[in-house]
């Protein structure tokens, strides 16, 4: 049986006509291209980072490195406070993850249960907040009230169920048939054994998606950070980095002296930093694809 | 069933761990505090009152013996952090404040690329620490009567020094400008010695000489040059400034007798020093021929045709790669930035400043320089509860020990005072830091002192022992120039009240819309010059007269 199939795979490859060949060779093109434009800017960073900084600033790297040293790295790493902020950005993320996806499914798995009194009232009112926020000075008074600022609950619970997660885990759960619900009641189980048993096992896929879009959203935040911390050796790393990035448009600003001028990285630098910073995203991604892709498909057929 | 009740169970624990988690966060401020110890609560919270307390206890024995009598405290410091020169948290400013005060300055240093933010949310919230370093103007005028900050008229024994400096003949105009409701409520970051900088026409020396034409000492002249430049390099532009347009008419328009979106301003109003009036520079007749330069150069391709989105980086590739051989921008760029990377192209290349160039058509010599001093303000929170302290504090600062502490750190172990006044860097602590990504930014972002870290009255003069000496020389000609009335300082806008504040920025936001909407196609001869007068109809009849009265009135009232 097995034979025949690939027999036939075989068949329908050869019989693949001129226009189906070059529309195989057109969307490799094109999927090479979008490859590119997503590798090119990683690539151009790299080999800037690694370039004499003089020609960076005259513009001579675009294809391969120019001038090759590590010197814009050696000083990346002086920055003591990288370490210290990479260290912290990791504690945020797995921390905040972790308080995140288990608020969230247990907002989610409530609400995707049609028997629950109040469902719409529940759903209108938590929606409600996704349309209409108390604003950054608001949120600030309440975290600051609550003696939060310079916690790292600060970072982590202010933000700890995004509604629109809540909605994609929600429909996630729905999604399961009823009927295994209904046996596991007649079974003797409570909601919560259903919970832990059936759902959850069932929602791998959802909570790998959620779970990575909470880790790439916490670790790229920096405004909470900016508000709440006022001690830098606490500092996420995006906040530094965001710092060095925008070092030199915020000497422009107030270039009223030499110190304020001259007090302005090179490119290579900046590049160097960026790169040293976006590189542990960049390596788990590959890994979290495979679920990023199935979950990402939530909800979106039904039946 | 015991399935369920386990379940049951470990549902409650879990409920429980983190309802407990929650609630430890909430109390880890106050329990970390005695280490960490959050500003906003050291001045206001109970708890934190007790814990500096018991701080004050444990640093006060192992404060060093030139501590003062008075009780050790701990006082909150929020100001912003270069990224190019970050400052160490425990820097020798903040131990030699603890030796003679016996105050620990907690510095909460907020990365400079998003302190605006930082600093709005705290001041719209009230939540201040009980200093707050790097307020604007607009920031001093909205929050001073809010009664967010303390008056430094009510301390006047205690801030005289202070007082001395500012109500001097030489700057009591502009510090009576930066006054609320009668009132002083911060004290201004001032200039004690400064290496020079003013926005300045900067030129390829190197291809200056090769069309053999000298110099240029008039705008005429400097035309002829570029054109001649262009003659030789055809295939290139010769000028653009960063910033877009209104930057570009800021960097020329007074320079060449008129005047309007002056350092880095986006509105068209300057100081007119022969008339003594803030005039809106765009409507008057002097501003023709600025216009008219531009759209020539643009006609005549010697404008970079970029120059409507230039940003900095890019400006500065096309002057460092040689695809540009004028601009008009800081002198401290040429040393720095263009200057070296050409040098690795081209040995002979190289930038430099000219004097400013005379207009024929409105008959002047000027160039504009950045304000004197900088216009953002140090402000002690109302709710302290130390404001004696902080004010002599913030005082000493400005004198001569302060100013000597906070801007080269500790004398004999940092630097020494030669024999003729000249200050001698530590060499040690220079080669230090030779490999930082700059030397002097390293230096005091490590000590706290300068600009950019705890500096009050700046002193720049570690500058001439770590920098390219183009800087220095460019600094004191500068410095001649405008001794000599060739380069004048930027005016501070004058004070309006509420009601004048909130007419102006309407007047200006109408204004310019119309102004940002016509003016490229001027420029890029989409519109004939022949058609400027109906921009200048238009500009007038969106109320640049009314503008002009409102900061003429308060421009007179400034004077008392």
């Amino acid at each position: 049986m097995r034979e025949n199939s690939s027999k036939a795979v075989k068949h329908t490859k050869k019989k693949k006509s001129p226009g189906e060949k070059v529309f195989s060779a057109i969307v490799a093109v094109f999927l090479v291209f979008a490859c590119l434009i997503v590798i090119y800017p990683i690539y151009y960073m790299f080999i800037c980072s690694i370039s004499d900084g003089y020609a960076v600033t005259r513009g001579e790297i675009w294809l391969y490195p120019k001038g090759v040293n590590l010197r814009a790295y050696e000083i990346a790493l002086t920055y003591q406070s990288v370490m210290r902020s990479f260290k912290n950005s990791v504690q945020y993320t797995i921390v905040g993850t972790l308080i995140a996806t288990i608020m969230t499914a247990l907002c989610a798995y409530p609400l995707s249960r049609r028997e629950l009194y109040g469902r719409g009232l529940f759903t209108m009112i938590i929606t409600f907040t996704m349309f209409f926020d108390s604003g950054l000075v608001a949120n600030y008074m309440v975290v600051s009230s609550l003696h939060l600022k310079n916690t790292i609950w600060a970072l982590v619970l202010p933000g700890a169920v995004s509604v629109w997660y809540m909605i994609i885990m929600r429909t996630g759960f729905q999604s399961i048939p009823d009927a295994l619900h209904e046996s596991a009641y007649l079974d003797g189980a409570n909601d919560l054994v259903i919970f832990w048993k059936i759902i959850l096992p069932l929602s791998k896929a959802t909570i790998a998606t959620i779970v990575l879009f909470y880790a790439v959203g916490i670790w790229n935040a920096y405004i909470p950070g900016l508000l709440y911390l006022d001690d830098s050796a606490k500092y996420p790393l995006q906040l530094l980095l965001r710092n060095i990035v925008m070092s030199s448009s915020a000497a422009g600003s107030s270039a009223t002296s030499v110190a304020a001028d001259t007090a302005a990285l090179g490119k290579n630098i900046k590049y160097a930093v960026i790169f040293i910073t976006t590189l542990p995203i960049l390596v788990v991604y590959p890994f979290a694809q495979k679920y990023f892709v199935k979950g990402a498909m939530v909800g979106s057929v039904k039946g | 069933m015991k399935r369920k009740k386990i379940s049951r169970l470990l549902a409650i624990a879990a409920s429980v761990s983190l309802l407990a988690g929650a609630l430890a966060g909430c109390g880890g401020s106050s329990d970390g505090a005695s280490s960490d110890t959050p500003a906003s609560d050291t001045s206001s919270g109970e708890e934190s009152a007790a814990e500096d307390e018991s701080d004050t206890q444990e640093t006060q024995d192992s404060t060093a013996t030139d501590a003062s009598d008075q009780e050790l405290i701990t006082v909150t410091l929020m100001r912003s952090n270069s990224a190019a020169q970050p400052t160490a948290e425990d820097n020798k400013v903040v131990q030699l404040v603890e030796q003679k005060f016996n105050i620990h300055l907690q510095l909460q240093l907020i990365p400079d690329a998003d302190y605006t933010t930082k600093r709005s949310v705290a001041l719209a919230s009230a939540d201040l620490p009980d200093i707050i370093m790097g307020v604007t103007v607009d920031e001093l005028r909205q929050y001073a009567p809010t009664g967010e900050f303390l008056n430094l008229y009510d301390y006047q024994d205690l801030v005289s020094d202070y007082l001395g400096i500012v109500q001097a003949d030489d700057r009591a105009a502009a510090t009576k400008t930066y006054e609320t409701d009668g009132g002083m409520y911060g004290f201004q970051r001032l200039e004690y010695n400064r290496i020079d900088l003013a926005p300045l026409v900067a030129l390829r020396m190197d291809r200056v000489e090769e069309t053999g034409l000298g110099i240029p000492t008039t705008w005429d002249e400097l035309y002829e040059v570029m054109l001649a430049i262009k003659a030789n390099y055809p295939d290139q532009y010769v000028f653009s400034t960063r910033n877009k347009t209104t930057y570009m008419f800021g960097q020329l328009a007074y320079a060449m007798g008129s005047g309007g979106f002056p350092c880095f301003s986006s509105s068209g109003m300057y100081y007119e020093p022969r008339e003594d009036k803030w005039l809106y520079g765009p409507t008057k007749e002097s501003f023709v021929p600025v216009i008219t330069f531009l759209a020539n150069a643009y006609a005549d391709g010697l404008l970079d045709p970029d120059y409507a989105t230039m940003d900095k980086d890019t400006l500065h590739e096309k002057l460092s790669n040689g695809s540009l051989s004028m601009v008009v921008d800081n002198n401290s760029f040429i040393g720095r930035v263009y200057n070296p990377a050409l040098a690795q192209v081209d040995e002979n290349a190289m930038f430099d400043i000219i004097a400013p160039l005379e207009s024929k058509e409105n008959g002047t010599k000027r160039a504009l320089r950045y304000e004197r001093d900088w216009t953002e303000f140090t402000c002690v929170n109302a709710d302290t509860k130390y404001p004696e302290r902080i004010m002599e504090l913030l005082n000493w600062m400005y004198t001569e020990e302060g100013r000597m502490v906070t801007n080269f750190g500790e004398e004999g172990v940092d630097y020494t005072v030669e024999a003729d006044g000249t200050i001698k860097t530590n060499p040690d602590l220079i080669a230090e830091h030779q490999n930082d990504a700059d030397v002097f930014s390293g230096i005091q972002g490590a000590l706290g002192v300068g600009l950019l870290s705890l500096g009050e009255y700046i002193d720049e003069a570690l500058y001439a022992e770590v920098s390219d000496p183009i800087f220095i020389e460019q600094g004191q000609q500068i410095r001649e120039w405008t001794q000599d009335g060739d380069i004048n300082y930027n005016p501070a806008v004058p004070y309006f009240n509420t009601e004048e504040q909130e007419e102006v920025t309407e007047l200006q936001q109408a204004i310019q819309n119309v102004f940002a909407a016509e003016i490229e196609s001027y420029i890029n001869g989409q519109k004939s010059l022949d058609d400027w007068g109906s921009l200048v109809e238009k500009l007038e009849s969106q109320g640049t007269e009314r503008l002009e009265e409102l900061f003429n009135a308060a421009y007179e009232r400034s004077k008392g």
